[in-house]
């Protein structure tokens, strides 16, 4: 049982982290909190179902539409909107993303209604025995997508010119400014680079779990989690901090109950940002 | 002057406006702005004057509502003590999470508040004296129908009053200059030797108070209450974008905000059964966008039409 | 001061707007309002009941309206949307109360609604007819305005439970798995007693939160425990995680029952072939008879709305319509439009309808049982009390379906 409940822990974690891994990039790259992450996800899953639905597109294989589709989309929404007041006080780019987020939620309540959608592939809940412990392919292939893309962009971010441009301008606006680096459009790459992670989670959540258009609030706030868990600025957090909540999870709600699940997630936000406010890789350095 | 003339209108009108109001629902209406007014000018304490953004505010709401809830059906107290106590406990609250979350600056502080508000909530899910998720009632008050819609509008608007006073008196103090020091320096205020954590905590409980107190008149008003719209974040959003929209860190800009807001959307959702959800989402990017001091600032400020707007936008973009 | 000055003209065309909606009907209407989900989370259920109103007055009005003493009326429903919130729907209600100055009041969905809503018109002493709550929290406040429609959530799986004990061998274990909502709950807890009283084994009683979408943890647990039943209260979103996630975990009870979600097309069309053999409860399906009182009978109703909406309805839709009956037929009783003599007339309703035989309890919640469903060939049967089809039971392992 304990093989299983970490099994369980562990699978849904790669998730989270992947979850998280644009919304760290976004924050630790320009300072802002992508409020509208989980509905860039929603956004992605929605893409996934109607290619699955119209075209009879195998969910995995949308990755390649929904990445571009949302990279556009996030593209589009820092140059033309985010960009305009990113210099304001900290606060301002919050609520502006949570405007964003309204907007985007209601849109799509209006467009594709409250109706719970679901994905419903012919190899969709097959499983198999590890063990002792069954393991559903879905979830172990989707953990094995989490984990490709966190090293593709770990290798976009470390080994392309592209990557580190963003990360000069991360670490010195003015500096990057002065090497010639283009700063509204290196923001606008960054984010749409965020949104298209948002919507590669999206397409692997909609595989897992039914798709509903109010589904971006409570994954926001996991993402925001596993981000504060992992630490900013670094490519393992995310994964780390997804793992970490992943397990913790499924530990815990199997032994206080399932609805302490948003408790125990919060709590640990909470104790996590007071006392190490840098997430659990860098505490040690401070 | 000018301030004091706005001020002591409003007052007159609002006091006077029922004896002339027959219509219940203009006072249940009315009642609600009130309620969402007292929201945004707490929020402004800690948020506008302070400059601590505080994503969780709510939490104050929903203590308030429940510590109402609980006090009266479970312990039996009348309305006036489970409503003072309400406020005190929400203070209370604030001033003891106050201590380890206001350390944290910015972004963090607005997470934190942020997972403290949705910790509470899921907190209130699981107790038994809450009745967990599946809500809890409270006694009904025990007046004439016009009765109770006079009894909500007049306390909500004793507590506006209050509030608003306060902040003024604060504002014209050591204390609210002190508060300003730390939302335009906080190191600086430190080493001139400002009490720079106790003034927060100050500021901050002084915000849950008050968020305390109209938590308590929401759930005493309903009757029922539920932990996810009691401590729902969306309330957090509202009160901060009408605090915004009205004008930040200014007396009277939240409660212009609210009144503004809450108009609009009612007039909205009357004529348009579906499309006024866009409403909310699209005055909150276009006024971050155009006009971020809010409306005082519009109406205020000596550039006027496009200019104004466009300004505003050369100042912040990248 | 152009501040003030723009304040007030805000406020005069607040009160121009909000006192003129009286005035545009004329006298011989009578008006019901209804603050409902249009937009938010509640927005897919407050569709099927703002559907079946719909329907319910269109077919009155066509057929002469309501008649009061010898006068005819039309029935107008005024609308408006409750953003799935409950500060906002009682303050709609006010708003049909004192602007728009309806005669009765139609319910909203969910029971955390319904209960605000359900205050103000005692408030008012306006009767308000609802399908959407069920929980036993509306009900035992002595609200003598407020009546419900769907069957009371403790014994939404008394059917079942009674079906269990007509099985040979009796089947020992129960795992009962709950959402933490008002209306869930008493579903949970009442199952548990009755379950307890008639001698079976509950092995596993556990809650989830509204809205949970992982439930391995909790499954993980029913998995070591193995139970031959596994009866789950909560709604349809949920219905369908749990569903696959039990296959997924390879979990092969003898019977998986659901109280929402196997009698919506919207499960059996998500799920597909893995919906198959799953039992549900309802307090109505599609293939009972009934006559009905606007409709000539059940069959007739079912073909109307298909035509109409496109899509088939459910108990939700049925609820929905038969409020609306009962409301026109206890008008048509009390011979006037007095609220007092309405509400004694609702709630002294005998009458049939194309959703059955309704009568109220004393606490103004209907009075009646579920039936046991069960998904064959991807369509409902109803497989208890009344066989229409004969159940399978046990349910076959997952992995030995084609």
């Amino acid at each position: 049982m304990t093989l299983q409940i970490l099994i369980n822990g562990i699978l849904k974690g790669g998730l989270y982290g992947l979850m998280a891994l644009g919304m760290s990039l976004i924050w630790g790259v320009m300072n802002i909190i992508n409020i509208a992450h989980g509905a860039f996800i929603m956004i992605g899953s929605y893409v996934t179902f109607f290619l699955f639905n119209s075209f009879g597109i195998d969910p995995f294989l949308s990755l390649v539409f929904s990445v571009p589709v949302l990279f556009f989309l996030g593209f589009i929404v820092q140059k033309h909107i985010i960009n305009m007041v990113i210099r304001a006080e900290i606060f301002i780019t919050l609520i502006l993303a949570f405007g964003i987020e309204i907007f985007i939620n209601n849109t799509a309540l209006l467009i594709f209604t409250a109706d719970v959608r679901k994905v419903k592939v012919a190899y969709g809940a097959s499983n198999f025995s590890f063990f002792g412990a069954t393991i559903p392919y879905v979830r172990l292939i989707a953990f094995g997508f989490a984990i490709l893309i966190t090293i593709f962009l770990f290798i976009l971010m470390s080994r392309t010119k592209l990557g580190r441009a963003i990360r000069a301008t991360s670490q010195d606006l003015e500096g990057a400014r002065l090497v010639g680096i283009k700063v509204s459009r290196i923001y606008a790459i960054t984010f749409g680079i965020g949104t298209a992670l948002a919507g590669a989670a999206g397409t692997l959540w909609a595989i897992i779990f039914p798709v509903t258009p109010t589904m971006g609030g409570g994954l926001t706030l996991k993402s925001f989690v596993v981000t504060i868990i992992g630490g900013l600025g670094t490519m393992l957090g995310p994964v780390i901090g997804g793992l970490t909540l992943g397990i913790i999870e499924a530990f815990g709600t199997n032994w206080f109950g399932t609805t302490f699940e948003s408790l125990i997630s919060f709590t640990i936000l909470v104790i996590i940002l007071i006392f190490m406010p840098k997430g659990i890789l860098k505490s040690k350095k401070e | 002057m000018r301030k004091n003339i706005f001020f002591i209108t409003l007052i007159i009108v609002s006091i006077a406006a029922p004896l002339f109001i027959s219509n219940n629902f203009i006072l249940r209406f009315a009642t609600d702005i009130l309620i969402f007014a007292i929201l945004a000018s707490a929020w402004n304490i800690i948020g506008g004057f302070t400059g601590y953004a505080s994503f969780g505010n709510v939490v104050f709401f929903g203590i308030g509502a429940y510590s109402t809830s609980v006090l009266m059906s479970v312990s039996g107290l009348g309305f006036v003590v489970s409503f003072l106590l309400s406020g005190i406990l929400a203070a209370f609250f604030a001033f003891i999470i106050g201590l380890p979350v206001l350390r944290l600056k910015g972004h963090y502080f607005a997470i934190a508040t942020l997972g403290v508000a949705e910790a509470v909530k899921a907190l209130v899910q699981n107790l038994d004296i809450t009745e967990g998720n599946s809500g809890i009632y409270l006694p009904p008050p025990d007046l004439s129908v016009d009765g109770i819609y006079n009894f909500f509008f007049y306390i909500s608007l004793v507590v506006l009053i209050l509030l608003l006073l306060t902040t003024r008196l604060i504002l014209k103090k050591k204390l609210g200059y002190n508060m300003i020091a730390i939302r335009e320096d906080e190191d600086s205020a430190n080493s001139m030797g400002v009490n720079t954590t106790m003034i927060k905590s100050i500021s901050f409980s002084l915000s849950g108070f008050f968020t305390g107190l109209a938590g308590s008149i929401y759930a005493y008003q309903q009757g029922f209450i539920k932990p996810e719209p009691v401590f729902n974040v969306l309330i957090t959003i509202k009160m901060i974008v009408m605090a915004v929209f009205g004008g930040l860190g200014s007396l009277f800009g939240p409660l212009i905000g609210s009144i503004t807001i809450e108009v609009i959307s009612e007039l909205l959702s009357s004529y348009f059964l579906m499309a006024h959800t866009l409403f909310l989402g699209i005055i909150i990017v276009l006024t971050i966008l155009f006009a971020p001091k809010g409306l005082i600032d519009v109406y205020g400020n000596k550039r006027s039409g496009l200019s104004y707007f466009l300004n505003n936008i050369k100042e912040h973009k990248v | 001061m152009r501040l003030i000055k723009t304040l007030s003209i805000f406020l005069l065309i607040l009160i121009f707007i909000s006192g003129s909606n009286g005035l545009l009907f004329p006298k011989d209407i009578i008006k019901i309002g209804s603050a409902i989900s249009f937009t938010g989370k509640h927005s897919r259920s407050g569709k099927l009941y703002i559907d079946s109103y719909n329907l319910a007055v269109e077919m009155i009005n066509k057929k002469g309206g309501v008649k009061v003493g010898n006068k005819n009326y039309d029935l107008k429903i005024i609308y408006y949307d409750d953003k799935s919130d409950a500060m906002e729907s009682s303050k709609l209600v006010d708003k049909l109360i004192s602007n728009d100055k309806v005669d009765f009041l139609l319910g909203p969905y969910s029971s955390g609604i319904t209960i605000p809503d359900s205050l103000i018109a005692r408030r008012f002493r306006i009767p308000m007819i609802e399908g959407g709550g069920a929980s036993g929290k509306i009900f035992n406040k002595g609200n003598k305005y407020i009546f419900g429609l769907l069957p009371p959530a403790g014994e939404y799986f008394k059917s079942t439970l009674e079906f269990l004990k007509t099985l040979k061998p009796v089947p020992g274990s129960i795992a009962i798995l709950y959402a933490d909502d008002k209306f869930d709950l008493s579903v949970g807890e009442g199952t548990k007693k009755i379950a307890e009283k008639m001698g079976f084994k509950i092995v596993i009683f556990e809650k989830y939160s509204e809205g949970q979408t992982d439930f391995t943890s909790v499954l993980t647990k029913i998995k070591m425990k193995n139970p031959e039943i596994i009866l789950v209260g909560g709604h349809t979103e949920e219905a369908l995680n749990i569903t696959q996630q039990v296959k997924e975990l390879n979990i092969n009870p003898k019977m998986l029952s659901l109280t929402v979600g196997p009698s919506e097309a919207d499960f059996r069309k998500a799920l597909g072939k893995d919906a198959e053999y799953i039992y549900g409860v309802a307090s109505w399906s599609t293939q009972m008879n009934f006559k009905g009182a606007i409709f000539k009978d059940t069959k007739e109703f079912i073909s109307v709305f298909k035509k109409k909406f496109g899509y088939d309805p459910d108990y939700h839709n049925a609820a929905g319509v038969a409020c609306v009956v009962v409301l026109k037929n206890a008008i048509e009783k009390a011979g006037s439009l007095n609220r007092e003599k309405v509400r004694s007339n609702i709630s002294a309703t005998s009458l049939d309808t194309i959703y059955g035989k309704i009568r109220f309890s004393p606490n103004g919640q209907i009075q009646g049982t579920s039936i046991v469903l069960q998904i064959l060939d991807n369509q409902v049967f109803e497989v208890f009390p009344n066989t229409n089809k004969k159940a399978i039971y046990p349910m076959p392992a997952w992995k030995k379906r084609k």
